[in-house]
């Protein structure tokens, strides 16, 4: 009778403990359907094709080249900033963070963080701004470029990069988070700067990555 | 003889809805001046922006804070033990009695113990700033 007691207990512990680790690594996302493809489709040799990312080349903090290519079979988180802005960027970098640390050790979501700002953000102030967010080298590429280039491809990856003298810090851009798949297509985005759409967000890439 | 009654309650809820709203002008202040880097929680940004939640440096300088916030801050400084050198930007037109409601807030919040300020005091250290 007693040892029967015991088991139950026990039975009723291994319960609580197994539920509890179930409710620690819960899914944030809410719904299987299918993330859509975003940016809009043109007809291409008599087929619908969707928006797709165009190539592209940066330097990142450690001073290497950065194409398409370091985004094979990955998807990935793509921003703009620069690393004096005043206002919106560091709220934005928090939830990015919050992303990061959400998704840390999967290899197939990165993060790309274009800078607006080509003369002051160098590949060392970008290390060095890495470093002051304590990111890890891998997943995380903090970019430079051509300006030119820069500013044009953004309407591309979904955002808005302008010089203005009048603006806080001297640049207008967008606190938006965008997410690429692995065939270069746009498939969500939100307000980086809200923390509950952030959090559908991160829902979104968890459908992501589960897609096959 | 019943209004005067409903008015009495009705002006005690006031009163009490904004007790519970402790130094709301500084929170709405905060928001909008220093929310940006230091966020909204005073937890600030990795080792890029100093916390102002339970922070050694805020509580040792507190008394020299609207220089602070007014003229802004250049060079490293340690804070928890560690090291921040981000520039924080001067706010020249910031009013003295704005400085006043803000640090009343970060005092009394974020998990802050520190003492209250008065609009007084502040305006006198604002002449000493250099």
């Amino acid at each position: 009778m007693n040892t029967n007691r015991i088991s139950i207990l026990y039975i009723l512990l291994s319960v609580l403990c197994l539920t509890a680790c179930t409710t620690a690594e819960k899914k944030v996302s809410t719904s299987d359907d299918p993330l859509p493809f975003l940016g809009g489709k043109t007809e291409v040799n008599g087929k619908m094709q969707y928006h797709q990312i165009p190539s592209f080349s940066f330097i990142d903090q450690y001073g290497d080249t950065i194409t398409e290519s370091n985004f094979q079979n990955k998807a990935y988180i793509v921003d703009y900033f620069f690393t004096s802005c005043p206002t919106i960027c560091p709220k934005v970098k928090e939830q990015e963070l919050r992303i990061a640390d959400h998704f840390k050790g999967n290899k197939n979501l990165k993060m790309l963080s274009v800078s607006i700002d080509t003369k002051y953000d160098n590949v060392e102030r970008l290390k060095w701004y890495a470093d002051k967010l304590e990111i890890e080298k891998g997943n995380w590429h903090l970019v430079t470029g051509e300006k030119d280039f820069i500013y044009d491809v953004a309407d591309a990856f979904f955002h808005i990069a302008l010089e203005d003298e009048e603006a806080p810090g001297g640049f207008n851009h967008d606190g938006r988070l965008v997410l690429v798949d692995k065939n270069k297509h746009i498939r969500s985005f939100c307000n980086g700067l809200d923390e509950s759409e952030v959090k559908r967000f991160i829902g979104d890439i968890e459908n992501l990555l589960d897609e096959k | 003889m019943k209004n005067s009654y409903l008015i009495f309650i009705s002006m005690l809820l006031i009163t009490l809805s904004c007790a519970t709203q402790e130094y709301s002008q500084g929170r709405e202040l905060y928001n909008y001046y220093c929310s940006s880097c230091h966020l909204e929680s005073g937890q600030g940004l990795r080792s890029l922006y100093p916390p102002l939640a339970k922070s050694d440096y805020l509580a040792k300088y507190n008394e020299t804070l609207p220089c602070i916030i007014r003229k802004g801050l250049e060079g490293q400084i340690i804070v928890n033990g560690k090291d921040y050198d981000m520039p924080m930007p001067a706010m020249p037109k910031i009013s003295a009695f704005e400085i006043t409601n803000i640090m009343n807030y970060i005092n009394h919040n974020f998990g802050n113990d520190l003492p209250f300020v008065k609009f007084v005091d502040v305006k006198a250290k604002l002449e000493e700033c250099k």
